[in-house]
Order: C-alpha cells, then sequence, then structure tokens
C-alpha cells in the first residue's frame, strides 16, 4: 500500500476510535468555547491517547480549511469582484467560480493572511524598522485590546510646579496600572493609604480613597475634568498612537537590539494633550515597552508621566471590577441619590492625587461634627 | 546580498511560507486556547521565519522547520507571565508537530475534497458554517442570531464537522481506488 494511503487509512481509523465526548471537546477547544475546567481533562487524554494528538491535528486542519474556504490566494482577485461592497456582505450567497463554492471574503481571514505574507516580506526591507511613522502604524494596526498590560507609573512634578500653592506636593508619585481595552485600574499609594481608581467593561469611571467608600460615574454622566484625567493618566494606546499620527512630527531617536524610540512633537495647531512624547516600541512583537509625556502649558513642562511595561499577561476579569478593592459593606455613591457626597468624594480623590498629604474630607466633616 | 539574490530568497520564502501557512495556523490553534493569541503567536512566527531564513536546510521539509518554530513560540507564549498550564506538553507539541507534517501530504486534496463537500450541505448547515467561519461569530453570537441555545448550535456545528469529515474522507477514498494514490 502507498504510503499516504496507509498513513490516511490509519488516521481514518484513529479517528473513529476515538471517544466522541473527547472529539467535542477538541471542537470546543479549537472554537475557543472550552470551559477552564474541561482543560485539565483535554490535557490528560491528550496525553495518554496517541490516536488523539492525530485527531486533533485532523480537526484543526478542518478548522482552518472551514475559515478559509474560497478565499485561497490564487482566487482572490476574482472572489474580490464577486463580493461586492463589504456593507453587502452579509446577504451576499456563496457563488460558484470554475466549478468550486467560494464564498464573499472573510476579510479578516485574508487580511491576516496578507499580514502574514507582508511581515515575511518586510522582515527583508531594513528601513522599515526606521521609519518612525510605519512602525507607529503597524503598532496601531496590531494593537491587540484583549490583553492585559501592567505599567508602571511614574510622575514628576516640574520645580516649578512645587512651589507656592502646590509645595505640597510630593515630587515624584509611582502608581500601578492595568489596562485591558476600555478598562483600567490604577492604585496609588498616597501617604499610606490606597488610592484607586478605574474604568469598567460598561465604561463607568469609579474611584475610592479609603476602600469603605466609592463614588461611581457612569458612562453617560462622567464630567469633563474626570474625563481629562483619565485621558492624561491612564494610557489608552490607541488614543495614544491615533494622535501621534495625526498630531504629531515623528522623529526615530534610537534603534537598538529590536527596540526603537521615537520622539513625537505635537504640530502647530493641533490638539495634542502633551508638550512632547517618547514612546519605545519593541519592533519583533510590536509591544509599546514605555511612554513618556511631558504635559504643560507655554511650552513648559510641569510634570513628566512615564508609562514603563512591567508585565503582558492575562489576568481575572475581577481585576477591573470595583468590588475587588473595596472592603464589604462599603458605601456605594452614585447618581441615583447622594449626589453632593458623590461630588465631595471626586474633589478628594483629585486633591489627594494633586496632594497626598492633605487631610481627608471626611475626618475633617468627622471632627467638625465631633465638635 | 545583491538585489537580484535578495529578490530571489524573498520569492522562495514566500512561496514556502503561502504552502506553510495554513497547517502552521491549525498547529498554533490546536495548541493555544484564544483566537488573539493565535493571530499573535502566527505574526511572531512569521517574523521569525523571515529573520532567520537564511539558517533553512532546503533539503528538508519547510513546514517541519516552520513548526519548529512556532513549537519554540508557543513554550514561550506560556512561559511569560504566569499563563495556564500548556494544553500539550513540548513533546506532545512533538509529536503534534509530526502529525501535522505527515497530514500535509494531504492537506490541498482534503481542501479541495472540503469545497465539493460544502456544495452538498444543507442550506441551513452552511448558514450555520458562514456564520461560525465567516463571520466569525462565536457560540452564543450564533445561538442569539439563529434563537436557539449554545449547547444546541455546539451539538449542530459538531454534527455538521463530522459530516464534512466523513464527506471529505469517502471523496479521497475515491480518489484513491479511481486514480491509484497520487
Amino acid at each position: 500500500m502507498h504510503r499516504s494511503e496507509a498513513g490516511f487509512r490509519r488516521i481514518e481509523m484513529g479517528a473513529e476510535m476515538i471517544d466522541e465526548s473527547l472529539k467535542r471537546q477538541i471542537d470546543r477547544w479549537l472554537d475557543d468555547d472550552l470551559p477552564e475546567a474541561d482543560e485539565v481533562t483535554l490535557c490528560q487524554t491528550l496525553a495518554s491517547d496517541p490516536e488523539a494528538i492525530d485527531f486533533l491535528c485532523e480537526r484543526a486542519l478542518l478548522h482552518q480549511a472551514l475559515a478559509n474556504s474560497g478565499a485561497f490566494v490564487g482566487e482572490i482577485s476574482e472572489s474580490v469582484c464577486e463580493a461586492g461592497p463589504i456593507e453587502q456582505r452579509g446577504e451576499s450567497r456563496w457563488r460558484s467560480v470554475r466549478g468550486r463554492v467560494v464564498r464573499p471574503l472573510l476579510w479578516g481571514t485574508v487580511t491576516a493572511a496578507a499580514i502574514g505574507l507582508l511581515i515575511v516580506s518586510m522582515a527583508f526591507v531594513p528601513e522599515v524598522g526606521a521609519n518612525p511613522a510605519r512602525l507607529v502604524e503597524r503598532t496601531l494596526a496590531e494593537f491587540r485590546d484583549t490583553t492585559d498590560r501592567c505599567y508602571n507609573v511614574k510622575i514628576e512634578f516640574g520645580p516649578a510646579f512645587r512651589r507656592g500653592p502646590f509645595s505640597g506636593r510630593q515630587a515624584r508619585f509611582d502608581s500601578e496600572l492595568w489596562v485591558r481595552g476600555e478598562s483600567f485600574i490604577q492604585t496609588f499609594d498616597s501617604d499610606g493609604q490606597s488610592l484607586v481608581w478605574g474604568r469598567d467593561v460598561r465604561g463607568a469611571v469609579w474611584f475610592s480613597v479609603t476602600a469603605d467608600s466609592v463614588a461611581i460615574f457612569e458612562a453617560s454622566e462622567i464630567p469633563a475634568a474626570l474625563q481629562e484625567l483619565c485621558d492624561v493618566r491612564t494610557l489608552h494606546l490607541p488614543t495614544l498612537l491615533e494622535s501621534l499620527l495625526r498630531d504629531c512630527e515623528l522623529r526615530s531617536v534610537s534603534s537598538d537590539r529590536g527596540i526603537s524610540t521615537i520622539s513625537a512633537r505635537p504640530r502647530v495647531g493641533s490638539v495634542a494633550k502633551f508638550l512632547n512624547a517618547e514612546i519605545e516600541i519593541e519592533t519583533d512583537s510590536l509591544l509599546v515597552r514605555r511612554v513618556t509625556l511631558q504635559r504643560g502649558g507655554d511650552r513648559r513642562a510641569t510634570a513628566t508621566t512615564s508609562f514603563v511595561l512591567e508585565q503582558v499577561t492575562s489576568v481575572d476579569d475581577s481585576m477591573y471590577d470595583m468590588r475587588s478593592h473595596l472592603r464589604e459593606g462599603a458605601e456605594v455613591f452614585d447618581g441615583g441619590a447622594r449626589l453632593r457626597r458623590r461630588a465631595e468624594l471626586f474633589r478628594e480623590f483629585l486633591q489627594r492625587l494633586r496632594v497626598p498629604q492633605a487631610p481627608s474630607l471626611r475626618s475633617s466633616q468627622t471632627s467638625e461634627e465631633s465638635s | 546580498m545583491s538585489d537580484h539574490r535578495e529578490s530571489e530568497t524573498r520569492e522562495r520564502m514566500a512561496r514556502h511560507w503561502l504552502a506553510a501557512e495554513q497547517p502552521v495556523r491549525a498547529y498554533i490553534a490546536g495548541a493555544v486556547r484564544s483566537f488573539s493569541d493565535r493571530e499573535d503567536l502566527l505574526q511572531q512566527v512569521a517574523l521569525t521565519v523571515a529573520r532567520r531564513f537564511d539558517e533553512y536546510d532546503e533539503q528538508r521539509p519547510f513546514l517541519a522547520w516552520a513548526l519548529w518554530i512556532a513549537k519554540s513560540r508557543i513554550i514561550d507564549h506560556y512561559r511569560a507571565g504566569g499563563r495556564r498550564p500548556q494544553l500539550l506538553s513540548d513533546t506532545l507539541l512533538e509529536r503534534y508537530a509530526e502529525s501535522m507534517v505527515r497530514h500535509q501530504e494531504t492537506f490541498s486534496r482534503r481542501r479541495e475534497a472540503l469545497e465539493d463537500c460544502l456544495e452538498r450541505l444543507p442550506e441551513r448547515s452552511r448558514s450555520m458554517i458562514q456564520r461560525r467561519y465567516h463571520e466569525g461569530l462565536n457560540i452564543e453570537q450564533i445561538a442569539a442570531a439563529v434563537r436557539s441555545t449554545p449547547a444546541s448550535v455546539r451539538v449542530t456545528l459538531f454534527r455538521i464537522r463530522e459530516a464534512l469529515a466523513a464527506c471529505i474522507d469517502r471523496k479521497l477514498a475515491s480518489d484513491v481506488s479511481k486514480w491509484g494514490p497520487k
């Protein structure tokens, strides 16, 4: 018997011998739909059953072929002509081209394949890494907002800003920032107290000064001052990268050991929210490793905020849930009631960010009440 | 490297990559959970292949070499930043790559057979496949779209895939008996 035929029959027989529940588990794994608890079982079965690996292979190829059916490279141009405008794709039917069934293009798959090929081709062109705008564009295009990134954030205030009414300011202010898509959570150690704020998956912004209470602004009621704070204190990479491309002159500062450093200076009349910025990008992975933003007015820097990437990982959803950062029974001040108390908490939170040693409004209130 | 040689090398590499990309994608999908991680890894593999193409020995199968790179990237991916345990141990990843190379022999014929088999699917099943793979909907989204439950969608998709796999096997077996092994 010919080798490929023998191999094929063996695989076919192997697949027949595979338990149906295992087949279902493998399908669910490939669909990114397998519950975490079942992963361990699947892992053990794959390790103990040699036929299971062949089945996994066969099934992974089937899933891949299904995702790509009709979108083979040689057929791209014909399919594009047939597929019509993107807006009509949902209503399109599969059509026959050269006796084969093809479907309207799955743009994501084709784009991904094209990107793969593009990467392979581009890796031979050394000047790609040296073009800062193109590198920022690629970083923006490849940005994945499903990963969790942890940054160490340092804010250093300029000497001029620490005189007079701002003399209470620390010269440096460290915090830890976790970001996933639009959500973030940032914790500061403010004079021994843990100051924490975040934005949840619904877009609501919340903050807590003592973990005994929390103020919440729903996405539709976020005041301008709070929005401004979100923009300058947290790192929403797509917004920043878009602003770099749209508003700034970009210059390559250095490129060493796979890390490119790019400096950005806003063009005259642009709406950029910084005086200048510096960004470090890993050219292989397109990960943003460091961002430094200088803020201020009249061309004088008042504060420098630097975000240094500590880790890229996957954390539990509860990280971005305010309940994980509050004590049990914490008071909640939202838009429903006690608006005044929520406004006071917001003021206190801002004050703590500016002058960490400021007395708590609540403690001063309590002492007034007791006297 | 002269311009002419560089262009030849690039063309050779692009040709190899085009032939290997689908099995490499399938390999990563079998070893790594989330869609976005799979895409990230594929691009890392593509970059490494490009950077290290001069190390590739043309006497050996390109897919085996590309899968060896993919295997290292998958191991790095799991080890970086305390991710969940690997679904496939390092040894199993090796065995999985060998299986993928063996399947490559029939991959293009199976893909062609799949196109014929898809034509024969009932409209409802075809629409389910379209939603899942071409519109990129997940199980819950498909269930919502067809007003069914996720469990029922899973069962339906499983049956369709089983039917397609059986159809492909039959077509390949009949090709072998009609024309002899290719």
